[in-house]
């Protein structure tokens, strides 16, 4: 093509892999969309995410031989002999983007969207074009990329997980319309994600936060239903107004005295002596920004009606991925919370009611994505509420919450998708007796979510060190406690609808194309193998990746690697991984008499027997429920935002 | 099944007999007998008699009144899903032979006529000391059982013909050596 | 790891059933001297699973047997895990991985009273879990560890609320009145363990002597006095006579309540004693 590309700014060879991740897929997207060939754009999409495979682990292994941390300092490009500056490439992009928010709020009549995003170009604007070429110092003198192990294992879910969603979605949207623009949303977001979280620089952040607003607002409009239409102008007007607040943020955090550009400098400023005021109003509103993200209490009704979306959409942006962002976000600046304690406890009260309402509301709900759903919230409001309690113990354990429940929340999703597919249903009381009809796709779900509930199993391992996490703060005990027994509740419900089988009836496999088997099987592979061998894991890539955000590491390995110890107690997943597999296994080669089978118990009459599920509405249904719950958490964000305003007005350290 | 049991296995048999008592079509004067069994006063309880509601737990079926076209269906469905080593007791005239409705056009007989009975308990209604006597009787039988000692007429027939196919299959293939 | 304990862990993983079903057969022994009768032998338990275990196979289908083990491989998992004093929160949990196989498997097969049964189970796992939870982390809020090695002094020093709030997790998990909705003889002709026979129903009442052993040890964990092996088997024996001669009365003298009844009466009532006595653990400086 006779470009030449130059870059100024110590670089070195991280720039491929760093190309790979997030160039890469933003062209690729871009291409899709103008392609209409479907053979081009599914083996374009393939090389996308290759690409973004590559490139994961490529840098996670220049992460294990740089100590752990990358910066780079890239100032300017060189394209066709045009040199501009990155800062203003994107500066430029972002406005654009903001005017499109304005563009589709006019569409689609949207007030609510129209002002925010009015809200967000005004104070942008400003303090773009007006304050800083007026001041010197406010661009910032630190390295806009800084890469380090928490990056590189959100690259490595975002880039794997993600990529196996994409593929299990060439497949699931076959024979559908615009094809070329799902596929460029999906593998642009990607790169977009990707971006995120390399970018250190708050304003680069921020452009990509909101460049992952528009690819969820297309892809739940993507089937152009009246109701998908309404349920994605609500999901872009609260995306858009926690896109405001972290605007504001940005402002306010770029005229302060000492101007904080980046979220090292952020880390930098509070861990001086006396915060500054606007610091901590800042910091209310970023974690405002991180809430509405990952939808809690009271902004869950988005995530819930997002659930229209076809299934690789719910899959990735709204379980493994964008929802991580705000995740992504608070473990970020989690050393923050050892100088804000009140903040961090505020933050840990909102994530730990949001895990307990959700879970007893999701005991009430017929359909199965948004049951996922209520999962999603509220194990997200257990790794905020781990991520904020701020002590090493538990951000090991926030950390390892997030890289298991991106694998099964992605599996669960797939698999409930592969039953969409097939039956044309989602609804729970519709897959009665599954396990008879499709007994891949059930066993699958079955294995999914017993990784979800059953030790020695990943997300068993995050609430048994949520559980000793609580030793530091108890008062969120109660929250663990009823949130995981409801979990239990919801998910066995669930099961037990699925493997309603008659007597003496005959499992019939069925076919499944390798592009829906692959990446379940991949997945569940995953998860198990993880979660067994958690040990190893925890040493090699979580404990470097604590270190790295500045904490002491507190769970280690015994044993040669099967036993994990933590400071409170000590658990050995390979030993009863293998008692499950025996168990599991023995089945496979017993002989069952066929004599021995008999009828059930009907009180010796034989009507063929009808059986539902039970949702419990009159006392867990969302009717009741709501209103209480909206409220409360309302009440909650109050608090929030009243420690941020209360301590501009009593200037001091709180 | 009967001589591989261990010892210990055989007293068990004999200390915990779980009954499931179904009422075919009685006028409940048996059954009321039955249930009084069950009472602080007669206090079956103390021979580690349980009355489960549930074939599949039960090993003793006490059954009262006629069987007709509708409950037979039902007492052999429940007859079959007993797992064995199982009796049958029977309690009561109507159960024994039809009592006195044993001439109506939608009686069959007695509980015999669906399934094999092993005691049977007559009287209109039977005392519960007459119950209880059923009760160990049936036990009696249950240890012969599993002895070996005894065994029911349907075994018996299907024992026979199982000798007699045998003893063909060889006479078979005596003459084709020959 | 020491001889001597590790030696009398093992012992009492191999008496662990049998003290289970000495425990049923004196509560069936009394009940019966409560209500004015003889009542069975204490050994009748033993007659009932080894008449069990003789029985003809009749099953349902394949899958509630594999649940049926698995929930009888987690159970005994976590009794070794408790005579080895690990972690009390991993044998929480493999407890209550054994208890989820087990309503799989009452969910498996396509029978009124199972399914009614594996819902009413749920339930009730709503009820007792969070409050067994509540009280292992009240014991590890007090010692600052969850291993049960770690126990250095009687916990009903500090934590007497917390033991009153394991009685009702006693009685849920027990099916005593008034928290016995799961296995309601009269209702629902024991739910769970309806389409069982012969020798898986004998694993599960096996399993179930092996969980009265656990929820009974860790009562016990209450009162065991380091380092005083007589005084602590006494005062053992004294606390599981007084508690569960509390439960036999309360059992005989209350009927069942409903589910809602259930949620209301007992999570309340159990999440407010272990909160006040976490309060009361943090004001003397247990933290």
């Amino acid at each position: 093509m006779g470009a030449m590309i130059t870059m100024s700014g110590d670089i070195g060879i991280t720039i491929y892999p760093l190309a790979l991740t997030t160039v890469i897929p933003l062209l690729i997207g871009l291409i899709c969309y103008l392609l209409p060939n479907r053979y081009i754009r599914n083996v374009l999409v393939g090389i996308g995410v290759l690409s973004a495979i590559i490139g994961g682990l490529w840098l996670f292994f220049q992460l294990s031989s740089s100590g752990g941390v990358i910066t780079l300092e890239i100032d300017r490009i060189s394209l066709l002999g045009i040199s501009f500056s990155l800062f203003e490439l994107i500066s430029a992009l972002d406005f654009a983007l903001l005017i499109g928010f304005l563009l589709i709020a006019w569409e689609r009549r949207s007030y609510w969207a129209g002002l925010f995003a009015l809200l967000q170009l005004i104070p942008l604007a400003w303090y773009e074009f007006m304050y800083m070429p007026s001041h010197a110092d406010a661009h910032g003198s630190v390295a806009p990329v800084y890469i380090d192990y928490w990056s590189g294992i959100m690259c490595l879910i975002i880039s794997i997980i993600g990529s196996l969603i994409v593929i299990y979605a060439i497949k699931y949207m076959e024979g559908q319309r615009n094809q070329n623009r799902f596929f460029a949303y999906m593998v642009g977001f990607l790169g977009a994600m990707n971006a995120a979280v390399f970018s250190n620089n708050l304003l680069w952040f921020f452009f990509f936060w909101e460049v992952t607003t528009l690819a969820c607002y297309m892809l739940i409009k993507h089937e152009e239903t009246e109701e998908a239409l309404r349920n994605a102008k609500w999901a872009l007007e609260v995306t858009l107004g926690g896109g405001t607040a972290m605007a504001f943020a940005i402002v306010w955090l770029g005229t302060m005295g000492t101007p904080v550009t980046s979220f090292t400098e952020l880390l930098q400023a509070s861990g001086t002596n006396i915060i500054p005021t606007m610091l901590i109003l800042a910091l209310a509103f970023i974690s405002l920004a991180g809430l509405t993200k990952s939808a809690q209490v009271p902004f869950q009704s988005w995530l819930l009606g997002a659930m229209v979306a076809p299934t690789p959409v719910s899959a990735l942006l709204h379980s493994s991925t964008m929802v991580k962002l705000g995740v992504y976000l608070f473990i970020r600046i989690s050393p923050v919370f050892q100088h804000l304690p009140s903040l961090g406890y505020i933050l840990a009260i909102i994530g730990g009611f949001s895990f307990m309402v959700t879970a007893i509301l999701a005991i009430s709900q017929n359909n199965a994505k948004k049951v996922l759903a209520y999962s999603t919230i509220g194990n997200l409001g257990l790794i905020i509420l781990l991520a904020a309690l701020h002590t090493p113990f538990s951000l090991t354990a926030a950390i390892v919450l997030t890289v298991f429940h991106a694998i099964s929340k992605a599996l669960l999703f797939l698999g409930v998708g592969v039953v969409q597919h097939e039956t044309h249903s989602k609804e729970i009381e519709n897959m009665d007796g599954l396990i008879l009809r499709k007994p891949f796709i059930t066993t699958v779900l079955l294995m999914g979510i017993m990784t979800m509930i059953i030790p020695p199993f990943g997300m068993f391992l995050g609430k048994y060190f949520a559980v000793q996490a609580g030793l530091e703060f108890p008062l969120i005990i109660f929250f663990i406690a009823v949130g995981s027994a409801a979990t239990v509740v919801y998910y066995l419900k669930w099961i037990g609808r699925m493997i309603n089988m008659e007597t003496d009836a005959e499992l019939t496999p069925e076919h499944m194309s390798i592009l829906f088997s692959a990446p379940l099987v991949v997945m569940l592979s995953l998860a198990v193998i993880f979660s067994v061998l958690v040990a190893p894991v925890i040493e090699s890539f979580i404990n470097p990746t604590v270190k790295v955000l500045g904490f002491p590491a507190t769970v280690s390995s015994a044993f040669y690697g099967t036993s994990v110890i933590t400071p409170w107690g000590y658990i050995t997943p390979v030993f009863i991984g293998l008692f499950l597999l025996a168990v599991f296994l023995v089945p496979l080669f017993a002989h069952m008499d066929r004599k021995a089978l008999t009828k059930v118990y009907s009180c010796g009459v034989e009507y063929p027997t009808v059986i539902g599920g039970v949702y419990f509405e009159r006392i867990m249904g969302e009717e009741k429920l709501n209103d209480y719950v909206n409220s409360l958490g309302v009440g909650l964000i109050a608090v929030l935002i009243a420690f941020g305003v209360l301590a501009i007005t009593m200037s001091g350290v709180i | 099944m009967a001589e591989a049991d261990g010892a210990l296995t055989k007293i068990s048999r004999l200390k915990s007999p779980w009954i499931l008592h179904y009422d075919c079509s009685s006028c409940n004067g048996c059954d009321i007998e039955i249930l009084a069994c069950l009472t602080p006063y007669y206090d079956i309880e103390r021979f580690g008699i349980l009355n489960k509601g549930n074939p599949k737990h039960a090993d003793v079926l006490m059954v009262t009144g006629s069987v007709n076209h509708r409950n037979k269906v039902v007492l052999k469905n429940l007859y079959d899903q007993i797992p064995d080593p199982k009796v049958v007791i029977v309690v009561g005239a109507c159960g024994s032979t039809g009592g006195v409705f044993h001439n109506c056009y939608n009686v069959l007989g007695g509980v015999d006529k669906v399934i094999p009975v092993d005691v049977y308990v007559p009287g209109c209604p039977p005392k519960p000391e007459a119950i209880i006597d059923g009760v160990v009787k049936a036990l009696e039988k249950l240890k012969a059982l599993q002895d070996g000692t005894w065994k029911r007429e349907k075994e018996k027939e299907k024992e026979k013909t199982e000798k007699d196919d045998a003893k063909e299959e060889t006479e078979e293939a005596k003459k084709e050596e020959e | 790891m020491d001889f001597w304990p590790a030696f009398i862990g093992f012992i009492f993983l191999l008496l662990a059933p049998f003290i289970g079903m000495l425990v049923i057969g004196l509560d069936r022994k009394i009940t019966a001297r409560m209500q004015n009768r003889i009542g069975p032998p204490v050994l009748q338990p033993l007659y009932d699973v080894i008449k069990l275990f003789g029985k003809e196979d009749k099953i349902v289908n394949r899958g509630q047997v594999v649940f049926a083990y698995a929930f009888f491989v987690m159970v005994v998992l976590a009794t070794s895990l408790f005579c080895l004093r690990s972690d009390l929160l991993v044998i929480f949990f493999l407890l209550n991985a054994g208890a989820i196989f087990m309503v799989m498997g009452a969910y498996s097969t396509r029978s009124a009273f199972s399914t009614i049964g594996a819902n009413r189970e749920l339930l009730q796992m709503l009820a007792y879990e969070p409050i067994f939870l509540l009280v292992i982390f009240s014991i590890g809020y007090a010692v600052k560890s969850f291993t049960i090695d770690a126990i250095y002094e009687p916990l009903i020093l500090k934590l007497p609320l917390a033991l009153v709030a394991m009685v009702i997790v006693l009685m849920i998990k027990m099916q005593k009145s008034p928290f016995d909705i799961s296995t309601a003889h009269t209702e629902i002709i024991s739910g769970t363990m309806v389409e069982y026979s012969g020798t898986y129903l004998g694993l599960l009442k096996l399993t179930h002597w092996y969980e009265l052993f656990l929820i009974l040890g860790t009562m016990a964990l209450f009162v065991i006095i380091p380092g005083n092996f007589v005084l602590s088997i006494i005062a053992m024996l004294v606390l599981i006579a007084v508690v569960y001669g509390i439960v036999m009365l309360i059992d005989n003298i209350t009927t069942r309540l409903t589910w809602d009844a259930l949620l209301k009466v007992a999570l309340p009532l159990g999440i407010g004693l272990i909160t006040a006595n976490l309060i009361y653990v943090w004001y003397i400086g247990g933290a």
